[in-house]
């Protein structure tokens, strides 16, 4: 972590005039941590990197506009999740759903084959966690990666997400109770492929 | 569930990082970025440069039509002046107003008939001794002329050429006449005078009547009075004196008050 990362006026005057130095260091620092955040976006490998890369792209050239108003980590993390969602809303994003959807077409509700146990066994808690939360509607997604796995507070999300502290926390709640629902439903015998 | 959550390691599960590769195509599609505002920094260059000779251009063009200009405008107000003058002084109205669908040629050609028509304007009567009286009936003062001539008024022209002796000479006199007078744009008084020389003068070619027709000394008395009248330098005729000399009629004139005097 460098001055970088700092909010100060010097960091600022680094990032204006010299933004190809610092987008390489701005990529070093949150390369890695912005690609698993789109990637809880668009759960994909390959799209995450093309989007990982327009992420970075935006930066350098939104830098001269960043005032230091907020964290350098929060503002890359709108710029992120905004460009996750342009990327969800896109037409290849929603052509790429609808073939997963034609492919599971009739296999909406289907009882497991395997008993609890059996799959409890064959596969890890917290892989069944992760699994339910990546399964969850982004807009209940993201509360619980920013607020969980972000360690953003719910303030910082409001601000991100651009959505009021009450919504965020309703989200949270709601968001939360769909997981115990979806690993309840698991417990019982069923399995909901597509949120 | 809020504990399952946070006892949750999520970053591990998504087992990904950011290539190097993507770093690569990012440094990269930035140099490109880089390169395009460097073209934007020509553009606004080359706009400004090409305005600012734009500007000058229009200025030269602006400059020179400002030096050419002020000739045409004097000239051509001179011009109108000039026509305003003759209109102020013979009282009459004309207007130079330019049909466009009309042939060149035409139009100048009609403007100079105006113009010389406006000229030769009989108009009323002005004392002579006002120098606004019309100096411009040069048509009647050549009818005069051409009138005097034909009756033997004009001994130097005789002199030389002398009167004319064919019909067809004579005819060519009568048609002179006729062409001066049609020339004359008269109105007002002396109007009728003017109708009856021109109805004469047309009779005399009809009839082509011989040189000693009384009908041509009718023809000079009308136009010699009508020049007298109108005109502040009229044709002076030629007259024979009692001696058989031939002396302009002023000198005659002269020589009748010199003697009425010594009496």
């Amino acid at each position: 972590m460098g001055a970088i990362e700092e909010k100060s006026q010097q960091s600022l005057d680094y990032l204006h005039h010299k933004p190809s130095e610092s987008i390489v260091e701005i990529m070093n620092i949150y390369g890695d941590e912005i690609k698993r955040l789109v990637f809880s976006y668009v759960n994909n490998e390959v799209d995450a990197e093309d989007v990982t890369q327009e992420v970075f792209v935006t930066v350098y050239q939104k830098l001269h506009t960043y005032q230091g108003d907020s964290s350098l980590k929060s503002w890359i993390y709108s710029i992120a999740i905004n460009k996750s969602k342009d990327y969800l809303r896109s037409w290849h994003s929603r052509n790429q759903k609808l073939l997963n959807k034609i492919k599971n077409s009739g296999n909406l509700l289907v009882v497991s084959k395997e008993t609890p146990e059996k799959e409890t066994i064959k596969q890890d808690e917290s892989d069944n966690l992760f699994e339910k939360i990546m399964d969850l509607p982004i807009k209940y997604r993201e509360v619980i990666v920013l607020y969980y796995y972000k360690e953003l507070s719910l303030k910082e999300i409001s601000n991100i997400l651009g959505q009021r502290l009450p919504t965020i926390q309703t989200r949270l709640f709601r968001a939360r109770k769909k997981l115990k629902d979806l690993l309840l439903d698991e417990k019982e015998g069923y399995t909901w492929i597509n949120n | 569930m809020d504990k399952q959550l946070r006892n949750l390691n999520f970053d591990d599960k998504i087992q990904t990082v950011f290539s190097d590769e993507g770093r690569q195509n990012v440094v990269k599609r930035i140099k490109k970025l880089e390169k395009k505002p460097r073209l934007k920094l020509y553009i606004p260059k080359f706009v400004s440069t090409l305005v600012v000779t734009g500007v000058l251009f229009l200025g030269i063009v602006l400059i020179s039509n400002e030096y050419n200009s002020p000739r045409e405008t004097n000239t051509g107000s001179h011009a109108s002046e000039s026509i305003n003058e003759s209109n102020s002084e013979d009282g009459s109205h004309y207007s130079l107003d330019v049909d466009n669908n009309k042939d060149p040629d035409e139009i100048i050609n009609g403007i100079i008939d105006e113009f010389s028509k406006d000229q030769l304007k009989v108009d009323a009567y002005v004392d002579r001794q006002d120098s606004t009286y019309n100096p411009y009936n040069y048509s009647l003062y050549m009818a005069h002329l051409d009138s005097a001539v034909m009756t033997g008024n004009y001994f130097y022209h005789s002199a030389f050429e002398g009167p004319p002796n064919t019909i067809e000479e004579i005819q060519l006199y009568l048609e002179s006449i006729l062409e001066h007078l049609n020339m004359i744009v008269y109105e007002e008084e002396s109007e009728e005078r003017i109708k009856e020389v021109i109805e004469l003068t047309n009779h005399a070619i009809e009839r082509k009547a011989n040189l000693d027709d009384p009908i041509y000394d009718e023809i000079h008395d009308i136009l010699h009075q009508l020049d007298e009248y109108y005109n502040m330098n009229p044709f002076i005729d030629d007259i024979t004196t009692e001696g058989g000399a031939v002396v302009p009629e002023k000198i005659r004139d002269f020589e009748a008050e010199a003697r009425e005097s010594k009496k």
